[in-house]
């Protein structure tokens, strides 16, 4: 047995000096722990992103200017932003009924249901482009029956929503499914006995209530569709001014050796992240804030 | 479990206790559970901080080897925070604390050897009871590890001691919370500790459990002879099981004695307000004195003359026969019997009303219905300044 | 009289016999539609032409070559992020520290930045034009257009899943029973070993699994840094593209397959990671 004589002795009653005291932690490898991760990150994460920045500051305002504001980038803009509005606007319906059919209703094959959700984050995105191409392509399984009416998917803008539909599609559904099955029976229980109809509890009991957790998951959706490339690449058809977006057109500009276009496409596409970051934290934010009130 | 008769416990603790010690045959099957002269706790002046708020505002105190320490305080009074400090699970921002002299604060926790329980157990939920008890041991480095069969041992010996022989092999999960308590002070005795720290011991049992637990870790506490310091918000509990009594309010100590001392002169008007009932009267000090339901009390010390606060307890108000003797006039206003006491709501004029708490033998002599006129007077009360 | 039928669901919205049946029923068409027919199309058209095709396809020299580069960056990039998701975790959940908010939004900035972007950066570093070039081609280090790339690139893509799932766990189950190892004696490796890893290993297990999926899947971060050298920096996805754009639908498919496969291991895994919690939670 080891004895308290064992213990570090010598430094008797004598105080040592308390600041080297205020910063002692009961658990061990706060320095290691710290240290590490802090490093890992700058390295990893931190460093790169300085870079690029560095870059695209060393361009003169008028450079940048000029390359952001291309009649080429302008078009990339506004299909990647309409294509994620679409997609998004998709996701939000077809998310708000899966987490219902998943939270309220039992039946069978619900937990394989639920488990297949999962797929499109599990799922590469290159293997989701091409599986997606060949279902909507002319020979494929869909495009031969869309194509001869007139809808062409494949290769043009629809295909880039439906692309970034499904690699974005778990988000609206992971976040509403917790705050609904918090939502208490007794509510409208309630309700039905004060004589509302399920549409009336529905618009002025529930959404009130999933409203905040579904448009976070819906801002989540947006951003991730905004940043999608593997499975856009290949169901788009890659035309300048139709079906381009802006990440493919920086790695374009890579591929041509234009680093200053490049440096100049991806701080865009950096700083928009950014801002849908800032947006979707102050909704989680708002959420939470929320779901303790109720 | 039938060692641990409940016998109705006195609020104040006899001074006898040391001699319900362990029966013969405990004694028999019972080697040394600790090896180590046990070492005394002293903290000086400790100051801790978190953000803007003081848990700990200068706090002193002291546990002889072998004395049993109550550190009892309202949510939120540090007493938790103290406990810890002494653990090295918090570190204080200035103050000193030592084990038998040496300064433990240059120690980690892991160096102190304190047997901590902790108030929810902090069981190892992968683990079985066995080898919850038995980590302590086998954590140790290498060369100072005791060997296999021996850890064994020294675990079936501790279970034995907290009365878990044949449970071994259970989880945490499958005991009751009085089972549970009893794995978290065999684990804490496994590293053969220099002081025993407890946080809420009984906080998270059924009152039935935890009377038997509190007579049990009473006697086991005079057989270890270890420091032993426990935090509660159960004055009850605190009074019954301690040696003394320190409490705590707001980061600083209001009283440090005896339960008899700490329940019959409270020191300030908060350990008189938080130790058992009591009711509160303004009165006026005059001459260091004040009157309290026709009869003069002494004020505490250092109380400025004018408005002042009495704080009563129920049962420190007599009720006599009107015009028997000295007091003021009261009427009843209702009854309420529980037991062997009455519980009398009373109004006087000019003062509102108070609960006397009176046996029924004393009250049988006359009439005390609803309605009826009584004297009431202060046997007797506390005064602090306003 | 009718008895009250205490079995009976209790009356919630839309629980309607028509609603509920027009429900489910929409949602698992969609689902099918949406998520299960990529899926069931990958394994069609890889098999499309038979067995032996498939067989081939996948034997052939670059694709072998890239599903051993795509492990091999997995061999070095899960454990690394592995190792980072608990000293991150650690450091955040069991200390208090200025700059720990900052910590930990900085930690899933990979999470919200476009892949491409991440390539970008990473050429804007090591890359000739890059911040490091210059020095970088005075040493005779080539790291851009190389595996070391990849597995750099791969880095900064899947550094948050470990931690971000270790982060949420470790949080909930609070600090005591560290506190307790401490206490009794327990040194930092004992701590972590006996206490803290038995708690976490689910959720360090899913975290990884999902790390590792998508270290293997990722597209378009390795695509800017690769150079897509065949036989030498092609991984499996940027394998798949080329065979692809080749017109090799089947050799595409193919490598596909493999990668699909994975994809469902992931979600198998998740499963049962998720439901060993649970049983581990109940007890």
């Amino acid at each position: 047995m080891i004895g308290l004589s064992s213990l570090p002795s010598g430094r008797a009653a004598a105080p040592a000096p308390s600041r080297r005291r205020r910063q002692r932690r009961a658990l061990p490898g706060f320095g290691l722990t710290l240290g590490l991760s802090a490093t890992y990150l700058g390295v990893i994460v931190l460093l790169p992103i300085a870079a690029l920045l560095l870059h695209a500051a060393s361009l003169s305002p008028a450079e940048f200017w000029a390359i952001v504001s291309s009649r080429r980038a302008v078009a990339t803009y506004r299909i990647t932003l309409s294509s994620a509005f679409y997609a998004t606007l998709f996701n939000a319906g077809f998310g708000l009924l899966l987490a219902w059919v998943l939270v309220r209703y039992d039946f069978t094959g619900r937990r394989l249901l639920d488990a297949m959700i999962d797929l499109p984050f599990a799922l590469p995105t290159a293997v989701a482009g091409i599986a997606l191409t060949a279902l909507f392509a002319r020979n494929g399984i869909f495009g031969q029956w869309l194509e001869p009416m007139g809808i062409k998917i494949a290769y043009a803008q629809p295909g880039i929503v439906i692309a970034m539909a499904f690699t974005s599609l778990p988000f609206v559904v992971r976040t509403i499914q917790p705050v609904l099955e918090d939502l208490e029976v007794e509510i409208e229980e309630a309700g039905h006995m004060l004589g509302a109809t399920d549409g009336q509890l529905f618009a002025r009991v529930i959404w009130p209530v999933l409203m905040p957790s579904f448009l976070a998951g819906a801002s989540l959706a947006f951003a991730r569709s905004l940043g999608e490339f593997g499975a856009v690449v290949f169901i788009a058809g890659n035309l300048p001014m139709r079906t381009e977006i802006t990440a493919l057109l920086t790695y374009i500009r890579i591929d041509e050796y234009d680093y200053p276009a490049a440096a100049a496409l991806a701080t865009v596409i950096l700083l928009s992240a950014f801002v849908m970051l800032f947006a979707v934290n102050a909704l989680q934010l708002w959420q939470l804030r929320y779901m303790r009130r109720s | 479990m039938s060692a641990f008769e409940t016998i109705e416990s006195p609020t104040v603790p006899s001074s006898t206790r040391t001699e319900a010690a362990t029966s013969p045959a405990d004694a028999r099957h019972t080697p040394r559970l600790v090896g180590n002269a046990s070492v005394g706790i002293e903290v000086r002046n400790v100051v801790k901080h978190f953000d803007n708020f003081a848990a700990l505002d200068g706090v002193s105190l002291s546990v002889a080897p072998g004395e049993l320490v109550a550190l009892l305080g309202p949510s939120g009074s540090g007493k938790t925070t103290l406990l810890r400090v002494i653990a090295g699970l918090e570190f204080p921002d200035s103050g000193d604390v030592l084990f038998g002299g040496r300064d433990a604060l240059s120690m980690t926790a892991r160096e102190r050897r304190v047997g901590f329980v902790f108030q929810q157990y902090a069981l190892f939920r992968h683990m079985t009871v066995a080898q919850n008890v038995a980590f302590g041991l086998d954590v140790r480095p290498r060369g100072a590890r005791p060997a296999r069969a021996e850890i064994t041992e020294r675990v079936r010996l501790l279970l034995e001691r907290v009365h878990l022989q044949g449970l071994e092999k259970r989880y945490p999960q499958q005991l009751s919370g009085g089972q549970r308590q009893r794995v978290a002070l065999a684990r804490a005795l496994a590293i053969d500790p220099s002081v025993l720290l407890l946080d809420e011991p009984f906080g998270a049992l059924d009152a039935k459990v935890r009377k038997e637990l509190r007579r049990w870790l009473r006697n086991l506490h005079d057989e270890l002879g270890l420091a032993t310091l426990f935090v509660t918000h159960d004055q009850e509990e605190a009074l019954e099981l301690a040696d003394r009594v320190v409490v705590l309010n707001k980061g600083l100590i209001e009283q440090d004695g005896s339960p008899q001392k700490v329940y019959d002169s409270p020191a300030t008007a908060f350990v008189a307000q938080f130790i058992g009932d009591t009711l509160t009267l303004p009165v006026q000090v005059t001459d260091g004195q004040a009157e309290v339901l026709g009869a003069r009390f002494p004020a505490a010390p250092g109380t400025p003359e004018g408005r002042a606060v009495a704080y009563i307890r129920p049962h420190d108000v007599s009720v006599q026969p009107q015009g028997t003797a000295n007091g003021v006039t009261a009427e009843v206003i209702s009854i309420t019997l529980s037991g062997a006491v009455l519980t009398l709501r009373l109004g006087i004029r000019g003062l509102g009303e108070l609960d006397a708490i009176v046996s029924r033998q004393d009250v049988q002599r006359f009439d005390h219905e609803k309605g009826s006129i009584v004297t009431v007077a202060a046997t007797q009360a506390y005064i602090f300044s306003d | 009289m009718a008895a009250i039928d205490l079995t009976a669901p209790r009356r919630r919205v839309f629980a309607g016999p028509v609603a509920h049946a027009l429900l489910i029923g929409l949602a698992v068409t969609l689902s099918v539609l949406v998520i299960g027919l990529p899926v069931v199309a990958v394994f069609g058209m890889a098999l499309s032409s038979g067995a032996s095709v498939y067989m081939a396809a996948i034997l052939q020299p670059a694709t072998l070559y890239a599903i051993w580069l795509t492990v091999l960056t997995a061999l070095i990039v899960v454990p690394i992020n592995i190792g980072f998701g608990i000293a991150a975790a650690w450091a955040i959940t069991r200390f208090t520290f200025p700059g720990k908010k900052l910590m930990t939004t900085l930690i899933e900035i990979p999470f919200s930045i476009s892949p491409i972007v991440a390539g970008t950066a990473y050429l804007f570093l090591y890359g000739a034009q890059g911040l490091f070039g210059p020095w970088l081609a005075a040493s005779g280090i080539q790291i851009m257009f190389t595996v070391f790339a990849i597995f750099l690139v791969s880095l900064f893509v899947t550094s948050p899943f470990v931690a971000r799932e270790l982060i949420t766990v470790m949080q909930s189950q609070g600090v005591e029973d560290e506190e307790a190892g401490v206490s009794l004696g327990a040194s930092g490796y004992m701590l972590f070993w006996k206490v803290t890893l038995p708690n976490i290993k689910w959720a360090l297990l899913y975290g990884a699994v999902l790390c590792n999926a998508r270290v293997m899947g990722e597209f378009g971060a390795v695509s800017v840094v690769s150079g897509s050298i065949r036989g030498e920096t092609n991984t499996l996805p940027l394998q798949i593209e080329l065979l692809f754009q080749d017109q090799n639908t089947a050799g595409a498919f193919a490598a596909a397959s493999t990668l699909t496969v994975i994809a469902l291991i992931t979600l198998f895994i998740k499963l049962w990671a998720e439901r060993r919690r649970d049983s581990h939670e109940r007890l």
